[in-house]
C-alpha cells in the first residue's frame, strides 16, 4: 500500500463525514439543518475545552460563562450600539471572551487540580450573577432577543447560516488542529503528563497554561457568537454552571484529549436529546446520565478514541492523532 | 573556575528541619558527588538548587548570578540542568517526542503554535545525535511506557543533556541499572564536555568512586565531610556513619 492511498484510507471518515455534512440540506429537513448546525457550534465550544481540558489537564467549569462572554458583547453591540457588521462585531465578540478568559486563568492559575475546577467554577457562576444584575445590558433574566442572522451582505436563511457556521466551525478546527500539532500544542501535553518535568526544561509553565486558556476562551467566544445568530436569544441560563458541565459531559463522551472527540460528543448528546423529545422530553436528563455512565463504563477515554482505534483495525490504517 | 556558590542553605518543613547551613562551592568541570543515608536531605537539596523548592534561607549563585527568585525554568536558561531519582518522562508520547520536547525547552519556538512539532530539521538532528549517543535511537518511536526500566534512565540522562548544561545534576541516576547498564551510564556522563559540572547523588559508592573525583557527605541535613575519594574513605565519622567499612577501590 503506497503512502497516498494509506493516507486516504486513514482519512476517509473525515472526507465521508464532510461529504455528509455539506450536503445535509439536499437529505434533511430543515429541523435536521438546524440540529446540525447547533451541533457544530456546540462541538466547537467542546473542542475549545478541549484544548485546556483534555491536552493541559485543567478542569475547567466556565466554559459555558466564555461561550456567554461572546455570545453576550455580540448582542449588545448589535442591540444598544447599533453595530451591525459581522466584521466588526465578531473580532470584538472573540477578543472580549478572550479576554475574560485572560482574567479568569489569572485568577485561577493559582491553583491547580481541584482547586482550579472549584475557582473556575465560582468565576463562571460570577459572569451568571453579572448577567442577571447587569439588566439595563444584558436584559437580565429576559435575556437579549431578537438577534438576527449574522449581517454580511446577504441575505440568510436557515441553509445558508448552515453552511457559514459550517466554514466558521471548519475554520476553527483547523486552527485547533495545527495548534495542537505545534511545539506549543505538544508542550500542553508535557504540561498535563509531567509539569515539575517540563519546568525542568526550561518551559514556563505557567505561561503555557496562560495562554492556552486564553486562546481556548476566544474559541469559546467564536462558538458563542454564532449561537447567538443561530438561536436569535441570549438567557442566563445559557452561561450558568449546568451548562459548562455539559459541555464538559460532552468532551468526556467524546474523548478528551482527541479534539475531534469534542465535536463527537455534541452530536451524540444533541441527536440524542433531538429524538428522546420527540417522544418523552421529560425524561432527557435521565437519559443523559445514563449514556454518560454508559460511556465511562464502556467507552473509557471516549467514543472517539474507540471509533479511531475500530477504523484502523478495519482498515488497517495509521493513527490519524 | 566557580560555577556554583553555595552558601548556608537551610530548609524547614513545618518544625522539621531538613537542611541546616549546608555551604560548598563547585568549580568548572568538577564531577562531584553528594552521598549520604536514606533521609539526609539529598533530593530536598537537588531540588531547591534547580528551583522546584525554596530555601528557608542561605545562598545560591551560578555563574555569578543569585538564583534567589528565579523559577525552575530561569536556571535552567542559565545553564543548570537535572535529572530525577524517579524517571520523570512523558509516557503518552514516543521517545523522539520526549526528547524533542526536551530541546524546545529553551527555544522561542516552544511558543510557535502553527508550524509542526516534527519539522524542525536542527532538533530532529540535535534528537537524533542525543539518542545515538544513549543507545536510544532504535527505539525513537516506541512509546516511552514500554521501554526497559534502564533505557528509561538512559533516555532521563539525554533529557537533562538537551539544553547542554554547564552545571548538570543527576539524581540516583544508577538507581535499579545493572553493572552493564551503568557503565554505559558512566560512559555517558564521561563523554560530556569537560568544562560541565556534575554533582551526582547516589547511594552507590562504587558507581561514586568510579565516577567523582570529589564527594560531599550529608548527614541529617549537614555537609559533614568535602574531600576526594581517600579522604572520604579514610574520614572516620564518614566511615562510621555511612561507608562502614574499607574498600579497596578508588
Amino acid at each position: 500500500m503506497n503512502a497516498r492511498r494509506a493516507r486516504l484510507i486513514q482519512f476517509a471518515p473525515s472526507i465521508v463525514l464532510v461529504a455528509l455534512l455539506l450536503s445535509a440540506p439536499l437529505w434533511a429537513d430543515i429541523s435536521i439543518v438546524s440540529l446540525l448546525t447547533k451541533i457544530l457550534i456546540f462541538g466547537t465550544l467542546a473542542m475549545s475545552l478541549d484544548m485546556v481540558f483534555g491536552y493541559l489537564g485543567l478542569w475547567s467549569f466556565c466554559h459555558a460563562a466564555l461561550f456567554g462572554a461572546g455570545a453576550y458583547v455580540d448582542a449588545m453591540l448589535i442591540q444598544h450600539f447599533g453595530v451591525s457588521s459581522f466584521w466588526a462585531v465578531a473580532p470584538i465578540s472573540i477578543l472580549a471572551a478572550a479576554a475574560v478568559s485572560a482574567l479568569f486563568a489569572w485568577i485561577g492559575l493559582r491553583m491547580s487540580g481541584i482547586y482550579f475546577l472549584l475557582i473556575t467554577l465560582a468565576l463562571g457562576q460570577l459572569v451568571f450573577s453579572v448577567v442577571f444584575v447587569g439588566k439595563p445590558f444584558t436584559g437580565g433574566s429576559q435575556g437579549l432577543v431578537n438577534i438576527s442572522y449574522p449581517s454580511i451582505g446577504i441575505e440568510f436563511s436557515p441553509v445558508s447560516f448552515y453552511y457559514f457556521t459550517f466554514v466558521i466551525v471548519l475554520v476553527c478546527a483547523v486552527i485547533l488542529y495545527l495548534l495542537l500539532k505545534s511545539p506549543f500544542g505538544y508542550s500542553l501535553r508535557g504540561i498535563r503528563e509531567n509539569e515539575t518535568r517540563m519546568r525542568a526544561m526550561g518551559f514556563n509553565t505557567w505561561m503555557h497554561k496562560f495562554v492556552a486558556f486564553t486562546i481556548s476562551g476566544a474559541f469559546a467566544g467564536a462558538a458563542g457568537l454564532l449561537y447567538v445568530h443561530y438561536n436569535g436569544i441570549i438567557i442566563p441560563s445559557t452561561v450558568d454552571m449546568a451548562s459548562s458541565g455539559l459541555i464538559i459531559i460532552m468532551v468526556l463522551i467524546g474523548g478528551a484529549g482527541s479534539l475531534w472527540g469534542g465535536m463527537i460528543g455534541s452530536a451524540i448528546i444533541y441527536i440524542l436529546s433531538y429524538f428522546v423529545s420527540l417522544f418523552t422530553p421529560e425524561r432527557w436528563p435521565l437519559i443523559l446520565g445514563a449514556c454518560f455512565v454508559a460511556a465511562v463504563m464502556f467507552s473509557r477515554g471516549g467514543v472517539y478514541p474507540q471509533l479511531s482505534k475500530l477504523w484502523r483495525q478495519v482498515s488497517g490504517a495509521k493513527s490519524d492523532g | 573556575m566557580e560555577v556554583m556558590r553555595v552558601r548556608n542553605i537551610a530548609k524547614n518543613f513545618g518544625g522539621l528541619s531538613v537542611l541546616q547551613d549546608v555551604s560548598f562551592d563547585l568549580r568548572a568541570g568538577e564531577k562531584a558527588a553528594l552521598i549520604g543515608p536514606n533521609g539526609a536531605g539529598k533530593t530536598t537539596f537537588l531540588n531547591i538548587l534547580s528551583g522546584l523548592l525554596k530555601a528557608t534561607s542561605g545562598t545560591i549563585s551560578l555563574l555569578g548570578h543569585d538564583l534567589a527568585g528565579l523559577t525552575a525554568n530561569g536556571r535552567v536558561a542559565l545553564g543548570l540542568s537535572r535529572s530525577f531519582q524517579i524517571s520523570s518522562l512523558f509516557p503518552g508520547l514516543s521517545v523522539f517526542e520526549n526528547m524533542l520536547m526536551a530541546l524546545f525547552g529553551l527555544q522561542r519556538s516552544r511558543y510557535q503554535m502553527f508550524r509542526s512539532f516534527t519539522s524542525y530539521k536542527e532538533n530532529n538532528a540535535r534528537a537524533q545525535e542525543l539518542l545515538e549517543g544513549a543507545d536510544l535511537w532504535n527505539a525513537k518511536d516506541a512509546p516511552v511506557s514500554e521501554l526497559s526500566h534502564g533505557e528509561k534512565r538512559r533516555l532521563e540522562i539525554a533529557l537533562s543533556l538537551s539544553s547542554r548544561p554547564k552545571i548538570l545534576l543527576l539524581d540516583e541516576p544508577n538507581a535499579g541499572l545493572d553493572g552493564a547498564e551503568t557503565s554505559s551510564l558512566i560512559r555517558i556522563i564521561e563523554e560530556l564536555p569537560p568544562d560541565t559540572t556534575t554533582l551526582v547523588v547516589a547511594h552507590d559508592v562504587d558507581f561514586i568512586y568510579r565516577l567523582c573525583n570529589r564527594v560531599l557527605v550529608l548527614y541529617y541535613g549537614s555537609i559533614i565531610a568535602d574531600g576526594s575519594c581517600e579522604e572520604i574513605q579514610a574520614d572516620q565519622k564518614v566511615r562510621s556513619i555511612y561507608l562502614g567499612r574499607r574498600t579497596e577501590r578508588c
